[in-house]
């Protein structure tokens, strides 16, 4: 059976386009043009995915994202405009999983897509083991092998790494990275965040300048690739 | 102890004393009337060195010392003999002249002091009026610099006269305060107020004609801040109308030539969807539409930095994430063209915008890809308390003649998919973080430098 996407999307020609896209990528999309279209569809039909974009005529973009959060899990990819990073922060404060900014490739969208149903499918819980590259780390035990040799992470970088690993694949904001990693007096400490993700990298990726795992997410926050 | 008013008739009253036991001991052996030159030589030290009326105080003790003590019968100020009297009142009459002499002498120089003074006073203002005081500077600093030329606590400057409300504003010189009108070239300007002196010192605008002088120099430091506002709004109009012809110009071509190829292609695949060359008409819809969506991208942002509207958010950045980012970003743009990066991971963090940073660098990158030839390269470095970030290329670089308008908005004009806002945006981004962006000249090829101030990163624990 085909995925269900619901696209939210005001441009009823935006809104084609998508769903042919989405169609031909072997979905099965439903549209939505409002706000309030959008929460009653996702109520009647619960979708496997949905595409939401952040500017609608009606109520924000993020009102719904919120609303849906309140009694749903599926994932929520949002479109936001082009250079508002704040914008995309509010919505990943709003549970979205991820973002593409408009306007977007097609493929980079199929992709994000993709992956935040693949994580939706994996089983809850914390990931006993988590592997990336020649990496492999154990939040149970709380350790951290690269190519079967242990490596020595202080306190801070492990708690820093473990945050990204508990969610692969997502963006976590800065804000939120520092508060669970530093603690709330540190919300604003960005050069924090920097001086230690350097120092993973350093630790973990194979070209530290080039980071392929570790990946910034220009002025919004960081992220776990896989 | 010098300048007290009294120190003077102390000395004269210590050195008339001096001179008189002096000569009581030595009025054996010599004419007592010569004597009376002694004397002379008091009033006049004193009189020179603190002015005529302690100068005339000590004459007229010298003459009563001298009365008392040596004309007989002396310990009277009786005189038996009439020639002493003609000799007395030679010496009171020399005593005299001297002091207001040697006084007057005083009163000069210590007025060309003064004068000079004023005039060093007067020529800092002005300097101050001239350098630190440009358009936007606050009136409390002119404020300042006039309280430190006149010698008192404070002065504001009072633009908006109405704005003294009810208050009474005293226009006549007092210790109280006062107000000097600014007036410059016959157009009032607003007031000068003038606060209270500062303790235990002589206010300077009591000095003839020197607050007029600081009111007129501050009047015309305000009207040169106007005048240069006003130069500054004039010039930043006339380059938004200069931006906005230039996109008039260029946007029509620039969006004609795109929209061109979209519509012939999307025509020829309507008249035959199965024809051969169909994937090839779609990849160039593709690329087209590319093209549209980055020249409307950075017209946009021109316009909306013209306009002072684009939001700068500085936080602590990594050069090393900066870079990666810019290259991910630029990927598609650059396609086989990979760049050659040279970075040590031991640079400072920098105060910037990461957003506007990477858009910075992937339009440099993309203007490489666009004009240069490869290899393109990206480093950075620090020198003099700056980052820099390179791209540079190893094509034919920039015409010499084109080099000084480079950064212009269509200037470069576009071959094959650029849009020719791109190093103008760039250089607007940069500055609007506090960075230079700036073209070098390289043996080979163009070379950018973008260059972010080094703060002082605060330390993590």
């Amino acid at each position: 059976v085909a995925a269900r996407v619901l696209v939210v999307e005001d441009e009823a020609r935006i809104l084609r386009a998508l769903s042919a896209l989405l169609r031909a990528a072997g979905y099965d999309p439903t549209g939505a043009e409002t706000a309030e279209d959008a929460l009653r569809a996702a109520a009647l039909r619960p979708p496997d995915a949905v595409l939401l974009d952040l500017r609608l005529p009606d109520g924000g973009g993020l009102d719904v994202c919120r609303r849906l959060r309140e009694w749903s899990e599926v994932p929520i990819v949002v479109v936001s405009a082009a250079g508002d990073e704040a914008e995309k922060i509010a919505a990943l404060d709003a549970g979205a999983d991820d973002y593409v900014t408009k306007p977007y490739a097609p493929g980079e969208l199929l992709a994000r897509l993709r992956a935040v149903m693949r994580r939706a499918a994996a089983p809850p819980g914390e990931p006993p083991l988590v592997t990336f590259a020649d990496i492999e780390l154990d939040l149970a035990a709380r350790e951290v092998r690269r190519a079967g040799e242990p490596v020595a992470l202080t306190a801070h970088e492990y708690a820093l790494l473990a945050e990204l690993a508990r969610h692969p694949g997502r963006v976590l904001t800065h804000e939120a990275l520092l508060r669970s990693v530093w603690g709330p007096g540190y919300a604003g400490e960005t050069h924090y965040l920097r001086v230690y993700m350097s120092r993973l990298r350093r630790k973990l990726e194979a070209d530290p300048a080039r980071p392929r795992h570790l990946v910034t997410e220009t002025g919004v926050g960081y992220r776990l690739r896989l | 102890v010098i300048g007290k008013p009294w120190a003077g008739y102390v000395a004269g009253a210590l050195g008339t004393a001096t001179t008189t036991g002096v000569l009581v001991v030595a009025s054996g052996h010599t004419n007592v009337t010569s004597l009376a030159v002694c004397y002379q030589l008091v009033v006049l030290a004193v009189s020179g060195l603190f002015g005529a009326g302690a100068g005339l105080a000590t004459s007229v003790a010298s003459v009563l010392a001298f009365n008392w003590f040596f004309l007989p019968p002396v310990h009277t100020f009786t005189i038996a003999d009439s020639r002493n009297w003609v000799a007395l009142g030679v010496f009171g009459a020399t005593a005299l002249i001297t002091s207001q002499l040697a006084g007057g002498f005083r009163r000069q120089r210590q007025e060309a002091r003064e004068r000079e003074r004023d005039a060093q006073l007067l020529a800092e203002l002005a300097r101050s009026a001239l350098s630190d005081l440009g358009p936007g500077t606050s009136e409390s600093v002119m404020g300042a610099a006039a309280a430190r030329a006149l010698g008192v606590q404070g002065c504001a400057i009072v633009r908006d006269v109405r704005a003294t409300g009810s208050r009474a504003v005293r226009l006549s010189a007092s210790e109280g305060g006062f107000a000097i009108p600014l007036i410059a070239q016959g157009r009032p300007l607003g007031l000068l107020e003038v606060g209270s002196p500062l303790s235990g010192q002589e206010p300077r605008w009591r000095r003839p004609g020197f607050a007029a002088a600081v009111a007129g120099l501050v009047a015309l430091a305000l009207e040169r801040g106007e005048l240069l506002a006003q130069a500054l709004q004039t010039e930043s109009l006339r380059r938004s109308d200069e931006l906005k012809s230039a996109l008039l110009q260029g946007v029509s071509h620039e969006f004609r030539s795109p929209l061109t190829a979209i519509r012939t292609a999307s025509a020829a695949l309507s008249e035959a969807p199965e024809a051969p060359d169909a994937p090839a008409l779609l990849r160039v819809m593709a690329e087209e539409t590319d093209r549209l969506e980055r020249l409307v991208a950075n017209l946009l942002d021109l316009s909306r930095l013209e306009a002072g509207a684009v939001s700068v958010r500085l936080d602590w950045c990594a050069p090393v994430e900066l870079v990666a980012e810019a290259l991910e970003a630029a990927r598609p743009l650059l396609g086989e063209r990979e760049p050659v990066v040279s970075l040590t991971d031991d640079l400072p963090l920098v105060r910037a915008d990461a957003v506007l940073c990477e858009r910075i660098l992937v339009n440099l990158l993309h203007n490489a890809a666009l004009h240069g030839r490869p290899p393109i390269s990206l480093d950075a470095r620090t020198a003099g308390g700056r980052l820099e970030l390179v791209v540079s290329d190893a094509g034919s670089g920039v015409d010499p003649e084109l080099a000084p308008r480079v950064f212009d908005a269509f200037v470069a004009g576009s071959n094959g998919g650029g849009t020719g806002v791109g190093l103008a945006l760039a250089r607007g981004l940069a500055e609007a973080q506090g960075g230079t962006l700036r073209l070098e000249t390289a043996p080979r090829g163009a070379r950018f430098v973008l260059s972010l101030p080094l703060g002082r990163v605060p330390e993590v624990a």
